[in-house]
């Protein structure tokens, strides 16, 4: 038998280890992503639950959120276009989830992966979570976006298609003061119709506006304008946006003293949109609902008005929650747009803040909404 | 006093019963400034090089080696501890953090580490602990007999990564005005829990050269990966209300166990006249690791900006409790947190391919050398000061052994260490430790300590 040098025993045991190990290591991957377009379906009960299709899409139930046990699902959404009444579908985020229309007894926390590098300079602020309620109309939810990971949150009450949307009707909030207001001639009103041969009777004055995502963009119309003051831009940075903004505001003036001033108001003001701020990694959302009528209670009713240079005093206002407020006051001015007259009003909307002694400090958000004189 | 996760997790790493060193394995390399390579003999010459197994001869046993390294980057460690407990300098020294926040390099022993973590798991609130890191079973020992010897190793390592404005948070307290600042970045950690179990051979060649081999069994017991989510903040929390929670903050890990991998080292010793030697070796020069992908489990939990008030902040148990129980992660009820904290998970989770190569020269009871040692970058387990040059002194002693050693690295690492040797009859205890110090390109201090203690049992030979 053939004796073996310590030098060929050494060689063999390395040749034949590195038969054993084989060649260079290469990356293991994950079993997890799906087949482009796969969707995933899975039987949630009430207890919750979660369901995905990654890599870009999660929708995580609370307990409570679904009565019964009941088959979601979620699949890419690539032959419907989402609608874009809420704004841009941005690409590869919209899901077809269903059952479409149930509606959860708690709220669902959507996740979507939204690669930062598809959106344009700006549009991360503009951001939101879509759902396509049963009835067609599509909803926005207030929505959190991660800058750093790419991921954006909300918070769904129902099923239906969903997607990523930038929203187009977006208005600024400006950091520098409001112009002020210098006030104005009230234009008589129109008479009313009287029998033919008769005076008519005065009538009365009606200024408003109205504007939504749904019906005329605020942004296009230009009905508003904000501003935010110093401690909102301290609290919150200066790149805030009011996303699809809602604005209703009718002022039907009454009665008029003898110099033409109104002395009796009835009408409603209501601003509502997605008040979104860009902190420093995060874009984050504030659903704004302010609203006032006029007299005591949340259905609008004559009070009375006391005009005195740029500021008219309106005698009571309950605002949507319920709280009564007395003379309160609102800075205007009307100006003369061709045959036809403009007011624009200032509205105020108040921010707490919480200190760290525990004591608040308020912060004001001013909105001009510049209301017109319909046509009759 | 504020209790906080990060801190309590330094010091109970550190102080562990039971730790190794992968830097520079051996009490005698870590005494002798990351070197001790080129006359590394037994079973320290295993992971130094196993051609030197031919020139030990006679048997030792490795009852026991313990040691850690710890090496962060952006602050010292005192610093870092004095920000983490909100100290009265903690403002300052947060704001004298670099943009990219701090970094921390653990690397314990794995056998005392799984002690401490099941000793964190025995705490009343049963710390959840499996988001983490776990440890190994198996203790740190080894045999050489003549040029055949085998090594036992188990280590754990662990890696954080913070961002300067969560130290704020931390350090600090959560402060509404602030809140527009706070961001997460890169904040996230990862961990490997293995044990190795190498079988090493060293042969003469001619009279003056050796040549060796390792082949190494590698159990992997657990890794885990995570991050943090930058905040979602609640504008309409911030009138004060106390039920509402202005912010949370997410997090999410995913973790791997069973893994299984393969190494081999090579490595060559040349006699050189007048008591000089030049050595040359490379650990892992094959290898492969696999983990099972199909038991890879998720963890998630939230915190709220309560969590992080100065007076009733979360001690480490309810930081770690609040991760979820773990479910193995199905792609179809995956949350997207889970998923992407699960990205390039397994990408790279193999050891790095280590060359070194010396000079080094003995006369009498002095022995001097010098190491270099270069990383191949790839896999994602290369430390910072894995590549460095270390120049080591030993004199021996009656009865006791001296050592000192000095070490440098490109980017900007250095290393001042020493240590002290006991040798009563066959007993052999060595003790070896240093200090990180440096500066990176960007003036932020590398800081860092380290130290191993070994018990030895050797007879014949070298």
């Amino acid at each position: 038998m053939r004796k073996y040098s310590n030098l060929e025993r050494l060689w063999s045991v390395a040749v034949a280890a590195f038969l054993v190990t084989g060649c260079q290591q290469t990356d293991q991957q994950l079993p997890f992503e799906l087949a482009e377009g796969e969707g995933a379906t899975l039987s949630i009960g009430p207890a919750g639950g979660t369901l995905s299709v990654p890599p870009s899409f999660s929708l995580e139930f609370p307990t409570g959120s679904l009565p019964t046990s009941t088959s979601v699902s979620a699949m890419p959404l690539i032959t419907d276009p989402f609608p874009q009444d809420a704004g841009g579908p941005v690409p590869g985020t919209a899901f077809d989830v269903g059952p479409v229309g149930t509606t959860l007894g708690e709220p669902a926390r959507v996740e979507m992966a939204v690669d930062p590098t598809l959106l344009e300079l700006g549009e991360d602020v503009l951001l939101s979570i879509a759902v396509q309620r049963a009835t067609g109309e599509v909803s926005t939810f207030e929505s959190t976006y991660d800058l750093t990971n790419g991921v954006l949150v909300a918070e769904v009450d129902e099923l239906g298609p969903m997607a990523a949307v930038v929203s187009v009707d977006a208005i600024a909030v400006l950091s520098e003061a409001p112009p002020s207001l210098l006030g104005g001639t009230f234009p008589p009103p129109a008479p009313t119709p009287a029998p033919s041969g008769s005076a008519g009777a005065p009538g009365t004055l009606v200024f408003q506006a109205n504007c939504s995502p749904a019906s005329r963009p605020c942004f296009t119309t230009g009905l508003i304008r904000l501003w935010a003051d110093d401690v909102i831009v301290e609290r919150m940075g200066n790149e805030i946006f009011l996303v699809n903004p809602a604005v209703r505001v009718r002022l039907d003036f009454l009665t008029f003293d003898q110099f033409g001033l109104p002395t009796e108001v009835v009408g409603e003001i209501a601003i509502g949109g997605d008040l979104r701020a860009r902190f420093n990694s995060t874009v984050t959302g504030y659903d704004l609902e302010e609203g006032v009528t006029t007299g005591p209670g949340t259905t609008p009713s004559p009070t009375t008005v006391n005009v005195s240079g740029s500021v008219m005093t309106i005698g009571q206002t309950t605002s949507a929650s319920g709280v009564v407020e007395f003379d309160d006051d609102v800075a205007f001015s009307i100006v003369g747009i061709g045959t036809t007259q403009m007011m624009v009003a200032e509205l105020e909307a108040e921010v707490e803040f919480e200190n760290d002694d525990n004591t608040v400090t308020y912060g004001y958000i001013t909105a001009h909404v510049r209301l017109r004189v319909p046509e009759s | 006093m504020r209790r906080s996760l990060f801190p309590t997790m330094v010091i109970l790493l550190a102080c562990t019963q039971g730790l190794t060193a992968q830097m520079s394995p051996g009490a005698r390399s870590v005494a002798m400034g990351g070197g001790g390579m080129v006359f590394a003999t037994g079973v320290d010459a295993v992971e130094w090089n196993p051609a030197n197994l031919a020139w030990g001869g006679g048997w030792n046993v490795s009852l026991f080696e313990l040691g850690a390294v710890g090496i962060g980057s952006g602050t010292t460690m005192l610093d870092f501890y004095s920000i983490m407990e909100g100290g009265t300098d903690a403002p300052s020294l947060i704001a004298a953090l670099p943009a990219d926040g701090i970094t921390l390099a653990l690397i314990t022993e794995g056998f005392g580490t799984a002690y401490l973590l099941d000793a964190l798991d025995e705490l009343p609130s049963g710390a959840n602990t499996a988001p983490l890191a776990i440890g190994s079973p198996l203790p740190s020992v080894g045999l050489a007999l003549g040029p055949v010897a085998v090594r036992v190793r188990s280590r754990v390592r662990q890696d954080f990564t913070l961002s300067k404005e969560l130290a704020d948070l931390i350090g600090n307290g959560f402060e509404l005005a602030n809140v527009q600042d706070y961001a997460v970045g890169n904040t996230g950690w990862s961990s490997v829990s293995t044990s190795e179990v190498t079988v090493s051979y060293g042969t003469t060649i001619g009279g003056a050269l050796s040549l060796g081999v390792g082949g190494r069994y590698v159990m992997g017991h657990g890794m885990t990966q995570g991050r943090f989510f930058e905040p979602q903040i609640d504008l309409s929390c911030f009138g004060g209300d106390p039920t509402c929670d202005i912010m949370v903050l997410q997090t999410a890990s995913v973790e791997a166990r069973d893994g299984t991998g393969y190494g081999l080292d090579f490595g060559a010793s040349l006699e050189l006249p007048m008591g000089f030697r030049v050595a040359a070796s490379g650990t892992n020069v094959v290898q492969r690791m696999e983990w099972d992908e199909n038991q890879i489990t998720g963890y998630s939990a939230r915190y709220t900006d309560s969590d992080f008030d100065n007076d009733l902040g979360l001690g480490i148990e309810d930081y770690l409790d609040r991760f979820s129980s773990g479910e193995i992660i199905d792609p179809n009820s995956v949350s997207l947190a889970v998923y992407q904290a699960s990205e390039g998970f397994l990408e790279g989770s193999y050891f790095p391919q280590v060359f070194r190569a010396g000079l080094g020269w003995r006369s009498g009871g002095t022995t001097l050398e010098a190491v270099g040692i270069k990383v191949a970058p790839r896999g994602r387990y290369a430390s910072a000061w894995d590549e460095r040059v270390s120049v080591g002194l030993e004199q021996k002693l009656p009865l006791l052994t001296l050592r000192g050693g000095y070490g440098f690295s490109q980017n900007g690492i250095t290393q001042l260490t020493g240590g002290l040797g006991l040798r009563l009859g066959p007993v052999h205890l060595d003790a070896g430790g240093g200090k990180f110090s440096g500066e990176r390109l960007d003036s932020a201090p590398w800081d860092g300590y380290f130290g191993t203690v070994g018990l030895q049992i050797r007879a014949g030979g070298q």
